[in-house]
């Protein structure tokens, strides 16, 4: 239980009641979720707030009960006072009001939150009272052409102008609080910058405050005044946004700027990463949530839970015994040598033939995998079309592209570029229009999907879909089985895995699933498409590890899509940069990233989230 | 947001409900499938559990009361009504899942390869079943009776032929939905044959639909059957067919109306358990 | 396609609609409940739409009460009678060599158009059934000549004698002397046939104002009638086909009599009902069973035996008709002919089904008593249980009228065949001809048999009744022992009624109808 002197300990001094006072906020799910364990978070008037977590630590939980919009078999305990009014015990009528008035939401789809079947101009005119109140919203949000885009349907526009028109009905009505919850996670680099600086204009012409929900410290850094970091349902740390970033008290946060990749990380090391994975909602441990991985840990971590007591260096407030303890020298991350992607060094694996896998029509029968045949990939002047007269949109347009043997291309671009039409012809799902695909040698080219859940036929056992995999490699029912226990472990999962389903395994771990079965017969040329996208910090570095030790190992060559030019640039030997449907600019990373020639490039370079808050706004802090 | 599970939010059930808490399984669900249990355990023991044959006269004569000795009396011609319920319960039981499995077979198959091919294909596929959809049911079965004679099964085949259409359309219509899913394009990546990839890949997708629409057909098959039955359609007496049973009671009703009633209920509750069967199977799926 | 099929399917939905609406009524219980404001209306039911009012085509049962209440012949039973009493003739003459017929009429007879009554009216109807040659065409087969010396005389000739000639006139299905003005006026080119599908022209009590097919056939008062005025001023006869409808209708009030088929396990309910009366009348219906003879297995005459035998058909007939049955004693009815002039006896046996035997086709027609269908269940299973293979098969009457017109339809056609029938007139003649007389109207599995047709016809040649009688009762006899027609049953004709209907008046050669001019309500 917090004491309310503890809060007044943050020295920011006010004379205006917060606009969102949460007090030991405890949310209970049916199945003993425990979403939310004790949560004390003030939000003040023209504040922006960067909430910080991990998937499972109860960031959007917390979100939605500012809003009060859990579910009725939620149970609640403690308080959420939302301008003064108390959302957990009130009714649903007394909730929607206190919403209407006081607060506005911005989710991270846009197109689930919109109604497509209504025009845009009237579903914000809903939420402003009138159209012309609307078109005023739409302004503010920096709609280009607000009228011709009101009488616009969601599907005609943008993700980056429906996430806009999100943000027009959310302070349509003049809230004290807008709640974003991961609004630019789909967006592209360029398209989240904008809508981050939109959200700090907002802020500053119309005095509202935001609750910014995100698992990105980077996305945080660039908007938040304050930035609280909550873990296994506890807030961890939280604390001026400079501060936090750039002197955290609290181990995970350390070890969360630790493994964030970053436009200059080493290249020629493995990215450090964090071991373990975060707690299961139904199965806290009794002390420190993240006493099981945090390296200080110790008996009296496991003991108790921390309470928050003012940080060391920081005004804020941290939850931890050993606040202040870890730095860099002392923590515990995974840093190794980054192995060499030499193609000719990989070798056969433990013994078993893997010749050219006969279903590929494409590699020539007989040439032996990782010899210098040519290049792995090799795309002459590809064009591709969707669609029939009038509607007829050219996706690729003139592309030429080459990855050699055991090298890695990352492909870079926004969304609509082509990028993933691409992907699609290299690896042969697709087949273009006109141009030459060559592919070299070796197994025939496998991709990991962006959703790789979903790549994963949910009915099947892994060991199943492993083994379907391995049918082509010449193999028997025992050795199938053996080889696909060890293609689990290649990826760093147990073997019992392989008795398990899609639905029973976390995001990460089907992740892994679906890069074993991609490299289960090893492919000349594996393709990634957007594989970190969605993931949070420490699952990223872990994944892009991953990929570097397989690629190591077995030699293949990568082409791997992203838009995020930080992860290109740690991933591939080279850069090509795409849009409208060719190549841009192509060249050694470091030289994309440090001398970008075209200015498609420049402005990616540029959007690059960095972790210094946006000029000025920590000045403003300061003057409370 | 993070690759995570989602949170529960709804869907499932206060603790207190834990009548089978591993499964999640609730009310409902457990009603419906000890209804589904016991029915089909049920019509396969009839023969066992009957006190009489359902075709011979009892020596208590005619249109006897319910009474101890013969639970639901007797018939116009002297048959223990209890048994021939019972034997009318098997009877309509197996017929109804015989022509569901066979619409299931019949319309899956279709729709799967319609579903899965595409092109044109899928359109004639598509087009013939249109024309099966179109056909009467009953007016159906009165013409195949009127030129094959009389019989259950020939009655069952002309209810089988208007019964594929549906599981075709909706077989075909979840094959489509999954064929466009990612793992699709992640299994032809990974080589797998054509029909290894219909079969274990894209139709296992269509499997719960089917097996709601199954569930939740048994019950209206029940009645289709039973009212041609009644109109004379189905197995010729003197077999023990509810409908059938339920007009041959009509012109006692007044005096003995326990002879037309008794099968008439049997027909509701055998139709009630199968919905709720169907409701069960529905609501399992749902969860899971 | 059974049409009683399709009368059960509106039948459930009947039933449940009437039963909703009987239960608002609370009339069934009272004992002093009064029926419904009916202001001299007579309420009855058909089961199914009759075929035609007109005399000279209608050929079934149950339309019989419309066409007597319409019409009248020259001569009738007396209720409860093989009785011939005068009607449209007050007296007649028969010639000793019994060729000629003179018949004196009734003057001061008007039809209900206005027009007098007289012997050129007759002859015209005469002529007419003459020319629409329909089934009761052969009553005047033999019709050589036919004279009017005078308005009030009339004199028909035939061609050889024909013992039965009186029956025919007194017969339900016998001549009715129709208006002539309708018939010149309506006559078109099918002899008013088209007109007599709809309408009346007739001198009985009652006019027939309304004939809507489907729905209800309306008799009003005939108020210039010369005979006593009907106590009824309305006849109302609604088509309702389902039988529990008909009941409930009548245990409100809604219905005055049910005619026929009421089910006779359900009389007990009707007995214990204070409003109801339950009145059997003797009639000469009978139940019989056909066998198919012209192919396996019943063209083996040990097999017929054997059935005849296997069915019990005593116990059979007290378990289904209790009192309201007889065993046959003889294939004519009794009140036709003697009953010892041609005795049936099936004593019962249990003869098994030989082996290879085929398997049995059972045709019946189905009746809304249920009687028909109980009784064929019952045999199916006594023939069962001897081991023989029997289906049963409901059919329509178009379908059995259907059976004996080719030998190629007779080899398609069922093997035993259930119906119930009546003769045309109290006459052995009108029985045996066309029952298993060769080619007769109601043979409907072509049983033929040359020795029957020669006495059939001594019999009717024969001015000698005693002689004609004892043709008549050999010609029985060679069927019995043939066993080419099984007889079940002497029916009696069961009506149930509310109590309060008086001058009940049945002739039990008009099976299901009532004297309507006679009938009161107290």
């Amino acid at each position: 239980m917090i004491a309310a002197e503890t809060i007044e300990a943050e020295r920011t001094p006010t004379a205006r009641p917060p606009v969102l006072a949460v007090r030991d906020l405890a949310v209970t799910f049916p199945g003993r979720v425990k979403a939310l364990r004790g949560v004390t978070l003030d939000i003040r008037p023209g504040e922006i707030v960067g909430l910080v977590g991990e998937s499972g630590s109860g960031k959007s939980v917390l979100a939605l009960a500012a809003l009060g919009l859990l579910p009725p078999a939620a149970r609640m305990s403690g308080s959420v006072l939302l301008d003064g009014r108390e959302m957990v015990a009130a009714s649903e009528e007394e909730r929607r009001l206190a919403r209407r008035r006081y607060a506005g939401a911005v989710f991270q789809d846009p197109m689930t939150s919109l109604n497509p079947t209504m025009k845009v101009g009237r579903q914000v005119a809903e939420a402003a009272g009138s159209m012309d109140a609307a078109i005023e919203a739409l302004e503010r949000a920096r709609v280009p052409e607000p009228r011709r885009r009101a009488g616009q349907f969601p599907h005609e526009l943008s993700g980056g102008l429906r996430q806009r028109v999100m943000i027009a009905m959310a302070i349509a009505g003049g809230p004290d609080l807008v709640v974003a919850d991961e609004p630019t996670t789909a967006l592209d680099v360029t398209v989240q910058a904008e809508i981050l600086a939109l959200l700090i204009r907002i802020r500053d012409e119309t005095g509202s405050s935001i609750l910014f929900v995100t698992h990105d410290l980077a996305v945080a850094a660039g908007l938040a005044d304050r930035i609280a970091v909550l873990y296994g349902g506890r807030l961890a740390e939280v604390g001026p946004a400079a501060d936090v970033l750039h002197r955290p008290c609290h181990p995970y946060t350390v070890a969360l700027m630790a493994a964030r990749l970053r436009g200059d990380s080493p290249r020629a090391t493995m990215l450090p990463t964090l071991e373990g994975e975060p707690p299961d909602p139904r199965a806290h441990p009794p002390g420190c949530a993240f006493a099981p991985r945090c390296p200080l840990a110790e008996g009296a971590c496991d003991a108790a839970l921390p309470e928050a007591e003012p940080a060391p260096t920081h005004p804020g407030l941290v939850a931890c015994l050993h606040a202040g303890e870890g730095t860099g020298a002392r923590l515990r991350v995974r840093e190794a040598p980054r192995p060499s992607g030499d193609p000719e060094s990989a070798a056969t694996l433990d013994g078993v033939p893997l010749g050219p896998d006969p279903g590929s029509a494409r590699a020539p029968h007989g040439a032996s995998r990782g010899s210098h045949g040519g290049p792995a990939l090799l795309l002459s002047d590809i064009t591709k079309a969707f669609g029939k007269g009038d509607r007829r949109r050219v996706v690729v347009d003139g592309l030429c592209l080459e990855v050699p043997a055991g090298g890695s291309l990352a492909l870079v671009g926004e969304s609509g570029c082509g990028k993933t039409t691409t992907l699609r012809m290299a690896v042969g799902l697709e087949t273009p229009d006109g141009g030459q695909i060559h592919v070299g040698p070796g197994g025939s080219p496998q991709l990991v999907f962006q959703d790789a859940g979903a790549s994963l036929t949910p009915w099947l056992t892994i060991g199943e879909m492993l083994q379907e995999r391995l049918r082509t490699g010449g193999l028997d029912g025992p050795a199938r089985r053996t080889r696909s226990i060890e293609v689990l472990q290649m990826v760093g999962l147990p073997a019992d895995i392989a008795g398990r389903r899609p639905r029973q395994l976390s995001g990460g771990q089907r992740q892994r699933v679906a890069l074993a079965r991609a490299v289960a017969v090893p492919p000349a040329l594996l393709a990634c498409d957007e594989p970190i996208s969605a993931l949070d910090v420490s699952l990223a570095a872990t994944v892009l590890n991953l990929l570097m030790n397989l690629r190591a190992e077995l030699g293949m060559a990568m082409l791997f899509v992203t838009h995020d030019l930080a992860a290109a640039r740690f991933v591939g030997d080279r850069v090509a940069v795409m849009a409208g449907g060719r190549i841009v600019e192509e060249g050694p990373s470091e030289e994309i990233l440090t001398n970008p020639q075209h200015p498609h490039t420049a402005s990616l370079v540029a959007a690059i989230p960095t972790f210094e808050p946006p000029s000025g706004v920590a000045s403003k802090m300061e003057l409370g | 947001m993070g690759v995570a599970e989602p949170i529960a939010f709804g869907g499932s059930l206060p603790l207190r409900r834990r009548l089978l808490p591993r499964l999640g399984v609730g009310r409902l669900e457990t009603a419906g499938l000890a209804a589904l249990a016991l029915t089909t355990i049920g019509a396969l023991v009839v023969p066992l559990i009957a006190p009489h044959a359902p075709t011979l006269p009892v020596a208590a004569g005619p249109l006897v009361k319910p009474s101890a000795a013969h639970l639901l009396g007797t018939d116009d011609l002297s048959r223990d009504i209890a048994s021939r319920v019972l034997y009318g319960i098997r009877s309509s039981w197996f017929s109804a899942i015989a022509v569901i499995a066979s619409g299931v077979l019949i319309g899956g198959l279709i729709g799967l390869v319609a579903g899965f091919r595409g092109g044109w294909l899928d359109t004639v596929l598509m087009r013939t079943t249109d024309l099966f959809l179109a056909l009467p049911g009953p007016i159906l079965a009165i013409a195949i009776v009127a030129s094959l004679g009389p019989s259950l099964a020939h009655t069952l085949l002309a209810v089988g032929i208007v019964w594929w259409p549906w599981y075709a359309r909706i077989v075909r219509g979840e094959v489509r939905a999954v064929m466009v899913r990612p793992h699709i394009d992640a299994a032809r990546l990974a080589k797998i044959g054509r029909m290894r990839l219909a079969f274990r890949h894209a139709l296992p997708g269509a499997l719960p639909a089917v097996l709601v629409t199954a569930s939740l057909d048994v019950g209206n098959l029940v009645l289709t059957l039973a009212g041609l039955a009644f109109i004379g359609l189905g197995a010729p007496p003197p077999a023990p067919e509810l409908g059938s049973m339920v007009a041959q009671g009509l012109p006692y009703f007044f005096g003995q109306p326990w002879v037309c009633l008794a099968p008439a209920v049997a027909i509701f509750v055998l139709a009630f358990a199968a919905n709720l069967a169907g409701d069960g199977i529905r609501d399992l799926l749902h969860h899971t | 396609m059974k049409t009683g099929s399709l009368r059960r399917v509106f039948s459930l939905v009947a039933v449940v609609a009437l039963l909703l609406s009987a239960c608002s009524k609370k009339s069934t219980t009272s004992a002093a409940s009064s029926p419904p404001d009916t202001n001299g209306t007579l309420n009855l039911a058909y089961l199914a739409d009759m075929s035609v009012p007109d005399p000279d085509v209608f050929y079934d049962i149950e339309g019989n009460t419309v066409i007597l209440s319409a019409y009248e012949g020259l001569v009738d039973y007396k209720p409860d009678t093989v009785t011939i009493e005068p009607k449209l003739a007050t007296s007649w003459d028969i010639a000793p060599d019994g060729l000629t017929y003179t018949f004196h009429l009734r003057s001061g007879v008007t039809f209900q158009d206005g027009t007098p009554f007289n012997a050129a009216a007759v002859k015209a109807s005469f002529q007419r059934r003459i020319s629409v040659n329909s089934a009761p065409a052969y009553m005047l087969a033999q019709v050589a000549d036919m004279q009017t010396p005078d308005p009030m005389t009339f004199v028909v000739k035939l061609r050889s004698v024909v013992t039965p000639f009186m029956d025919y006139m007194a017969s339900s299905w016998g001549p009715k002397i129709m208006s002539p003005k309708a018939l010149t006026d309506n006559a078109g080119s099918d002899f008013a046939q088209t007109w007599a599908k709809t309408n009346a022209d007739g001198t009985g009590p009652f006019k027939l104002t309304a004939f809507n097919r489907g729905q209800n056939y309306t008799l009003t008062r005939n108020d210039s009638y010369w005979g006593p005025k009907p106590n009824f001023a309305t006849v109302n006869i609604r088509i309702i086909p389902d039988m529990n409808s008909q009941i409930l209708q009548l245990k409100s009030g809604g219905l005055d009599v049910i005619l026929h088929s009421f089910p006779i396990a359900e009389l007990p309910t009707a007995k214990a009902d204070p409003n109801l009366a339950i009145k059997d009348f003797s009639s000469y219906l009978q139940s019989l069973l056909y066998f198919n003879t012209s192919k396996a297995p019943f063209n083996d005459l040990a097999l017929r035996k054997a059935v005849a035998g296997d069915i019990d058909r005593d116990t059979l007939v007290n378990q289904i008709y209790g009192t309201y049955a007889h065993p046959a004693g003889s294939p004519y009815a009794p009140g036709i002919l003697g009953q010892s002039l041609a005795p049936i006896a099936y004593p019962t046996s249990t003869v098994k089904a030989p082996a290879g035997a085929p398997a049995i086709t059972f045709a019946y027609t189905s009746d809304e008593s249920g009687i028909q269908s109980r009784l064929a269940g019952l045999i199916q299973q006594k023939l069962q249980g001897q081991g023989f293979q029997v289906t049963l098969k409901e059919v329509t009457n178009p379908q059995v009228y259907g059976y004996a017109s080719t030998p190629q339809t007779l080899a398609q056609a069922p093997d035993i065949l259930l119906m119930t029938n009546t003769p045309d007139a109290a006459h052995p003649d009108t029985w045996a001809r066309i029952l298993w007389g060769t080619g007769g109207g109601l043979n409907f599995l072509g049983y033929t048999n040359p020795q029957v047709d020669t006495l059939l016809n001594q019999g009717a040649a024969s001015t000698d009744k005693a002689a004609s009688d004892q043709a008549y009762g050999k010609a029985g006899r060679l069927l019995v022992v043939d066993y080419g027609i099984l007889f079940l049953a002497d029916t009696r004709d069961v009506m149930v009624m509310r109590k309060n209907l008086t001058n009940v008046e049945h002739v039990p050669n008009y099976p299901w109808a009532l004297r309507l001019g006679t009938l009161a309500r107290s």
